[in-house]
């Protein structure tokens, strides 16, 4: 999965506060990321400002609620969407959870953690399997935060995410925040764990920020990414290389130009030259 | 039995209802009493995640009802008519008929029938894209022509008659109107109204519609012919104009197509 580009790439999640300043605008940035699920409408203005930004970005649709983590398979419609959209956007990459969130008839509307056993490996490379067959690509696999831990399976979520990318082809986004919260909160050493993950199926990366609560870390992508977060950020481009970087931030959005200082930051830690 | 399978209904069933919660806790790693509350971390972003989609498709609702309330209404519907899909802009379509089932919401009697000119609009705003098409079209055809005639229309086009002043309501709670006249609401002399819910552009937008303009739209919208429509519009009312109606029609841009029939 290495970066075709030889220059770094860094971008920002879009989303609604900054559409009118972004398209008046036109930052430097090298990419957009949105969530799929945003966009599954039939048509209409959100679809619309998705076309104009699209004219001057490449795209990566990030899905949140696909839940390829099911024990009882893919939500049909859901996947149908989602390659509709693909289609029409045509997006530079498509990314989802190792996460679940349907069961039966219900869908919990969150990312929940998927015990690491070879049963739920084997579902999710099921899974992974027909979605890369459908959109006829690659995807990407993002290891999330999760503050409980399942008695059943032993081995860290990166390893787990190494054997799906083994055994389908898909390549991992690692989230370094998200790694770096499980590994505060359940104890672990984030670097080991960053080193169980063969370097060459790391496709992007995601920086964002986390609150500190009494129950420990929560992955709020509500505060800018923090020292430590950058830390481990360094260590990983070290370790795989300098992916593409996004940064992220979904609930208290700053303003753009805020978003842009990190993105600015990501790149210096990339050594790319920071755009002027 | 898959044991993944086994693991996420009772995961499920523990967000859902508290006496789930133990079946759950045994499953996991750690002192029961802090996995508990952890476990609520997940209940809260499923309840937030619920509400915050409620709160986009309904702000008005949210606006009269006031930050607590709407939350505890959210918190019920969550509970009572859970997400099916993860895709959380169709959340929230049975809400009209919920709200009209809360015996503590009948102090508010119109409140329902708000909430469908919303959802109706939050559609509205997710419909297809269309094509209007110009009333020179309409003007060019002979009168046999037009007695037959049947129109289509935009996709995102809802008609709905309520016996409150549900589009005057809506009206008086957007950012425009507060602008121009303050935060006073002029409902006494509304009667019922007939909302039309539809798109202008990119734009959702509501109308109120007189009743003989909302007949012949709902006849229209039936696929009754022409003629037959414009007879029952003036049915409603003596007084109807016909040009101008289907002169309305058009410079809305509702319509997106002229179908040819035989007369009735």
């Amino acid at each position: 999965m290495s970066a075709r580009h030889s220059r770094p790439r860094v971008g920002i999640g879009l989303r609604a506060p900054h559409y009118r300043e972004l398209l008046g605008t036109l930052p430097a940035l090298d990419f957009l990321e949105v969530h799929a699920e945003n966009f599954f409408h039939a048509g209409g203005a959100v679809l619309a400002v998705l076309e104009a930004v699209r004219a001057h970005y490449p795209l990566s649709l990030h899905g949140v609620g696909l839940s390829l983590g099911s024990a009882d398979g893919l939500r049909e419609t859901h996947l149908d969407k989602l390659a509709a959209l693909v289609e029409r956007v045509q997006p530079e990459w498509v990314s989802e959870h190792m996460a679940w969130a349907a069961v039966d008839a219900l869908h919990m509307a969150d990312l929940l953690p998927v015990p690491t056993t070879d049963e739920a490996l084997t579902r999710m490379a099921e899974h992974v399997d027909r979605l890369q067959t459908r959109l006829r690509r690659p995807i990407l696999v993002e290891n999330i935060s999760s503050y409980l831990r399942y008695q059943d399976g032993g081995q860290g979520d990166l390893a787990f995410l190494a054997g799906l990318a083994r055994r389908t082809g898909c390549g991992v986004l690692l989230d370094v925040n998200n790694l770096y919260v499980n590994a505060i909160n359940h104890g672990f050493d984030a670097l080991a764990e960053l080193h169980s993950l063969p370097a060459d199926c790391v496709g992007e990366i995601h920086l964002a920020g986390h609150s500190e609560t009494p129950l420990g870390l929560i992955d709020t992508h509500g505060s800018p990414v923090c020292e430590d977060v950058w830390q481990l950020y360094r260590a990983a481009i070290a370790h795989c290389g300098p992916q593409p970087t996004l940064i992220e931030r979904d609930t208290d959005i700053p303003s753009l130009a805020e978003l842009l200082a990190e993105a600015d930051q990501a790149r210096c830690c990339l050594g790319a030259p920071v755009h002027v | 039995m898959s044991e993944l399978l086994t693991l996420q209904r009772e995961f499920a069933a523990a967000l859902r209802q508290p006496e789930r919660v133990p079946a759950m806790l045994a499953r996991l790693i750690g002192p029961a009493s802090r996995n508990a509350d952890l476990l609520s971390i997940y209940r809260a972003n499923s309840v937030g995640n619920a509400r915050a989609a409620l709160r986009l498709a309904y702000p008005v609702c949210a606006e009269v009802l006031g930050e607590e309330c709407f939350s505890l209404l959210a918190r019920r519907y969550w509970q009572a008519v859970p997400a099916t899909e993860g895709d959380l802009n169709l959340y929230g379509g049975a809400m009209p008929a919920f709200i009209a089932g809360q015996e503590d919401l009948v102090s508010l009697p119109w409140l329902a029938d708000l909430a469908q000119l919303e959802w109706a609009l939050h559609e509205a705003g997710m419909a297809p894209d269309h094509a209007p098409r110009p009333f020179v079209e309409l003007a060019a055809l002979s009168p046999e022509s037009l007695a037959g005639l049947r129109l289509g229309f935009q996709p995102a086009l809802r008609l709905i008659p309520s016996a409150w002043p549900i589009a005057s309501l809506w009206q008086q709670h957007q950012p425009a109107w507060r602008a121009e006249h303050g935060e006073v609401f002029r409902l006494d002399d509304c009667g019922p109204e007939n909302a039309l819910i539809h798109r202008t552009g990119w734009r959702p937008a509501v109308l109120a519609l007189p009743p003989s303009q909302a007949r012949l739209l709902a006849a229209l919208l039936a696929g009754e012919a022409l003629a037959t429509a414009l007879a029952a519009a003036s049915a409603e009312d003596p007084a109807f104009q016909a040009e101008h109606a289907l002169y309305e029609l058009f410079s809305c841009g509702l319509v997106t197509a002229l179908i040819p029939g035989d007369a009735p």
